[in-house]
């Protein structure tokens, strides 16, 4: 089978991208053939490890007030990528982040296509759902609500970024009904594509992997790097306000018992962090190691007493979550998107309220007076990744899904 | 045995510690356990770091200590002891080779000192330490006996070829990414220049490696590493001509393809035009040479034994070839002063240098210049307090001749020559000191960048700094005391960013400078805009050959500004188009937040702990 997969970011900088170079390479070990197609952002770079087309403007949206040039540098990379399928012949095209409408239609045009859907970009014209006015999760669906909430009124007066985006963007949220298979990670985002009117019949749910690791080398480690006199508390990911590190260095003040908090993080907000945590006075008991690799990040993981997903959005799926239980950690996250998929309240962590800062320090706090209770947890998470979040429960499924696209498309043909 | 090698903080950032990696080398060829804790690349507490030797468990723990890391090596070995008593603390290095009496008196915590070349000592000690057997007439080792410190005889390794080639591998989390792979080729130099510690640290006599050892380990490095660059460390790589043009023969013969430099510097009388080709065709990019002064006297009096003319002509050799010339200058010479390092500047602006770099001299310990400076001058700060790669600028003594506050304008001035020639050239043009100035540096701000405007307090001052996003600037933000226009421009994308320069140009244009310096790498699509809306009255642009006046009415500027508007112009068509079509885009989006705003169907989303419900919005109480 050859699979093109069309992306916008082609470097390890987040869980979406992770998880497509880590799915590439399963892919890759059980004999499908990949070819990428991806932005021309100065970063993305080839890897060499297959083929790689770097396509000027494929993710190109109206940035600037020039929207002549925005439709015809759209409609070029549209015709690159029909090109570059015509050349390729794929058997299906998997579209992750991307979302310009050129280029979505040319790919739905050619192939049949699955859609892997990591945020809610494809149905919010903010982004994160979150409502501009108040900060709060957003409950609705494309519509009104946008107008009314402010969070695309203001911008079409004022024609900022947003506002540019907003035709372009509902152009790709139309077209998406027609892909062969939108993959949605958690119950969470199956019920918000549901609520945004694309077919359930055309869903499929694919939670994500993350690498395991034998028992023994796992505990080994925790044994080797385990700091026993000190509480540490780990917080990785994006430093932005909706992975809520605001809120987890809130509840950090409440937390009773000494602690040492890690932040394994870099993004928008790292200034404010810094600020933050001196205004908390949390100096000292905060600790900004900033952006590590995730081999360096596994050290952190083992080190940890406890990792915290204090995410304030509707969480797609959370990888760094199954990531800390893949190595034996207990997690303590807000209830919100596809978290409780994976958490189990009270056998692999603790859910808190979501924004609660309260209830969060109370239970990170229950899991560092009692060790033994969290190593035990760390256990049955690690059980629970081994046996829900692997690969080889993954790659299975994806080829299925690839295999039921292309039936699709065929009946279709027929 | 299992030994720990520690290298500690305080050195410059992305280096390898090669000598530690050559011991754990060693120690392995003998079957030793030998791991390396990078703490300069790890920047660990040292707690951290005592606990992870506390973890390791060691035996021998050895610290490599150079002058500006022996403070925070001594921290270390303190804190480990504490909590980790059960291994013999040794050390090394060029700081311990050159100050090993006060090391050993003042830090109880340090047993042994090794001095020099330690391949061979360490081996022996580790071995008599496992047997049990005395360790105290080892050679080239120095340790407490009661009250006196006792040194053995020391000895150099002559056979360099014998010794394993260095084990990267054995420094713990190593990254080979982007990696260039450091070199010693030989070691020694017989030359005493004067401000240098080497001939005491690695010995007068220059000894080699054969051409076809380094060859080798090269081949076997790109092996196992993949590396596709190397550098060539050496404190003397091209003592004998001959040596170094059969190294690049046979590299050129290999085939390996490696680029490589030597920024650790050669001596320039030791380099001729063939070498300087074969050095070119074996994939050298870039030379360094130690220049030191440009002024004759204080060349002289720093017994490199060499003419200054030998200078110029290894940089003809070296741009020749076809490859760049980087020069070493230092400030604070003896009998160096602020006119002398103007004479430098005239000096190496004359040399046409692709790069150059002024650094504070350091007078390191049982170096000539540390004497004179004992003697003539005054210390303003322990020697272990400098730093030889620092994050700030810091000057650790003074001469009569020479103060501190003149030091740190002569550092200044060579580093920001350009805009003092600018300045100077202003004030001979116009008969006046200009009065408000504006600095326009594209590039991030250094952290010198942000000394200019105390060091020019005659003058008002601008500082404007394009910042890229980065950790490092957000935690010194708050530190920098610029100007209120240093300014952090972080949208990625073109359109956010013209904003933002519109809205400082604007305040560059309501503040009217009497003079604006470009600096290097001011893309030149901003000058025009810049120049039509600021109009400035002078400004300067900085360049490869110094910093070039113009003012608006220059046919140059003209030519640019006319240049940029012809592009403009065949773009018309295009751009009218979407001015045309702007209003009833406007207009359409408008209307879709209208057809948005009418699409009142749908389902809201809750999230309950028993899961995500959908729920009718026509029943929902907030329509």
């Amino acid at each position: 089978m050859k699979v093109l997969h069309l992306c916008d970011h082609y470097r390890p900088i987040g869980g979406a991208e992770k998880l497509l170079f880590d799915t590439l390479d399963a892919l890759e070990k059980n004999g499908v053939e990949n070819v990428i197609a991806t932005h021309d952002y100065i970063e993305n770079k080839a890897t060499g490890k297959r083929k790689e087309y770097i396509v000027h403007d494929l993710d190109i949206y109206p940035y600037n007030w020039n929207y002549l040039d925005y439709f015809l540098r759209g409609a070029k990379a549209g015709k690159a990528l029909r090109r570059i399928i015509e050349e390729e012949k794929p058997d299906v095209i998997h579209i992750h982040n991307l979302q310009n409408p050129f280029s979505i239609s040319a790919a739905i045009k050619a192939a049949p296509t699955v859609r892997a859907i990591h945020d809610p970009r494809l149905y919010c014209f903010n982004n994160w759902r979150i409502l501009r006015k108040t900060k709060e999760i957003c409950p609705y669906p494309l519509g009104y609500k946008c107008v009314t909430e402010g969070c695309l009124w203001p911008d079409l007066l004022a024609f900022t970024t947003d506002g540019r985006c907003a035709i372009p963007r509902y152009a790709s949220y139309l077209m998406h009904r027609k892909v062969e298979k939108l993959i949605v990670e958690s119950e969470a985002m199956r019920a918000c594509v549901l609520q945004n009117g694309y077919d359930d019949a055309r869903i499929a749910f694919l939670p994500n992997f993350t690498k395991t690791f034998d028992f023994d080398e796992v505990m080994r480690r925790i044994e080797d790097l385990d700091r026993k006199d000190e509480n540490s508390i780990l917080f990785v990911g994006r430093a932005s306000f909706e992975k809520g590190v605001d809120y987890l260095l809130e509840a950090a003040t409440h937390i009773k018992v000494p602690f040492k908090l890690y932040l394994v993080t870099g993004g928008p907000e790292t200034s404010a962090i810094h600020g933050k945590i001196e205004r908390l006075g949390l100096k000292g008991k905060v600790e900004v190691p900033g952006v590590q690799s995730y081999a360096k990040t596994r050290d952190y993981y083992a080190m940890a007493d406890v990792v915290v997903v204090p995410s304030v959005w509707i969480e797609s799926f959370c990888l760094v979550g199954i990531e800390a239980m893949a190595n034996a950690k207990p997690v303590v996250a807000f209830r919100t998107g596809g978290i409780p998929d994976w958490l189990v309240d009270g056998k692999t962590g603790y859910l808190a309220e979501c924004r609660n800062v309260k209830d969060l320090a109370d239970k990170i706090e229950l899991v560092l007076k009692d060790k033994e209770a969290a190593k035990a947890m760390g256990i049955m998470g690690f059980r629970r990744v081994q046996e829900h979040y692997t690969m080889e429960v993954y790659l299975p499924r994806l080829l299925r899904i690839y295999e039921d696209a292309i039936e699709a498309r065929r009946k279709v043909i027929r | 045995m299992k030994v720990l090698l520690i290298n500690p903080p305080g050195w410059q950032k992305g280096s390898t510690n090669l000598g530690l990696c050559y011991l754990a080398s060693s120690l392995a060829a003998k079957g030793h356990k030998a791991l390396i804790l990078d703490v300069n690349a790890t920047d660990a507490s040292p707690d951290a770091v005592a606990e992870k030797a506390r973890e390791y468990a060691p035996d021998i723990i050895g610290f490599s200590l150079k002058t500006s890391t022996a403070n925070a090596a001594f921290l270390l070995s303190k804190a480990i002891k504490k909590r980790y008593p059960g291994a013999v603390h040794v050390a090394g290095g060029a700081h311990i080779t050159l100050a090993y009496g006060e090391s050993l008196i003042q830090n109880p915590d340090i047993e042994y000192c090794f001095l020099g070349e330690a391949e061979r000592s360490l081996i022996e000690f580790v071995e008599r330490k496992e047997k049990g057997l005395p360790v105290d007439d080892i050679p080239g080792i120095a340790f407490r006996r009661d009250s006196e410190v006792v040194t053995t005889r020391r000895e150099y390794i002559e056979e360099l070829d014998a010794i394993p080639y260095p084990g990267m591998d054995a420094i713990e989390g190593f990254s080979f990414k982007d990696f260039r792979y450091p070199m010693i080729t030989s070691r020694g130099c017989p030359y005493p220049c004067t401000y240098c510690c080497v001939g005491v640290v690695s010995s007068k006599k220059w000894r080699a490696r054969s051409p076809e050892n380094i060859l080798d380990e090269l081949k076997r490095a790109k092996e196992k590493y993949g590396i596709t660059m190397f550098e060539i460390l050496d404190d003397n790589f091209t003592l004998r001509i001959e040596r170094a043009k059969e190294f690049c023969r046979l590299l050129i013969a290999s085939g390996l393809n490696l680029s490589w430099y030597c920024h650790n510097g050669i001596r320039a009388d030791k380099l001729d035009m063939e070498l300087a080709r074969l050095m070119k065709e074996a994939g050298c990019t870039s030379v360094a040479l130690g220049v030191e002064s440009g002024d004759p006297a204080i060349f002289d009096s720093i017994k490199k034994g060499e003419p200054l003319e030998a200078i110029v002509n290894a940089v003809k050799c070296i741009k020749a070839a076809g490859m760049k010339a980087v020069g070493y200058f230092i400030i604070g010479l003896p009998g160096d002063s602020l006119e002398g390092i103007k004479r430098t500047i005239e000096f190496q602006k004359s040399l046409g240098l692709d790069h150059y770099t002024y650094g504070v001299l350091n007078p390191y310990p049982y170096t000539e210049v540390y004497d004179i400076v004992k003697r003539e001058g005054k210390m303003l700060m322990d020697i272990k307090e400098s730093s030889h790669f620092s994050t700030e600028l810091t000057i650790p003594f003074e001469m009569p001749g020479f103060s501190r506050q003149d030091m740190e304008k002569a550092f200044y001035l060579a580093k920001f020559q350009q805009l003092y020639q600018a300045i100077d050239s202003y004030e001979k043009k116009y008969g006046r000191k200009p009065g408000r100035i504006l600095y326009f540096d594209f590039s991030p701000a250094s952290r010198f960048t942000k000394n200019l405007s105390r060091l020019l307090d005659d003058y008002e001052l601008d500082v404007f700094c394009f910042q890229t996003r980065s950790d490092d600037y957000f935690k010194n933000r708050a530190k920098w005391k610029i100007t209120d226009l240093h300014v952090y421009v972080d949208t990625p994308y073109a359109s956010g960013r013209i904003k933002i320069f519109l809205r400082f140009f604007n305040i560059f244009r309501k503040r009217g400078y009497d003079m604006v310096f470009f600096s290097i790498g001011t893309p030149q699509m901003l000058l025009p805009p810049f120049l039509l809306i600021v109009r400035p009255k002078v400004f300067y642009l900085e360049g490869e050959d110094g910093a070039k006046l113009m003012t608006m009415k220059d046919p140059e500027v003209k030519a640019q500004i006319r240049r940029r508007a012809r592009e403009l112009f065949f773009t018309l068509p295009r751009l009218s188009l979407s001015i045309l079509a702007y209003p009833f885009l406007r207009l359409a989006v408008i209307g879709f937040g209208l057809f948005m705003y009418f699409k009142r169907d749908g389902k809201r989303v809750e999230f309950t702990p028993q899961g995500p419900k959908l729920k009718d919005m026509k029943k929902d109480k907030d329509q």
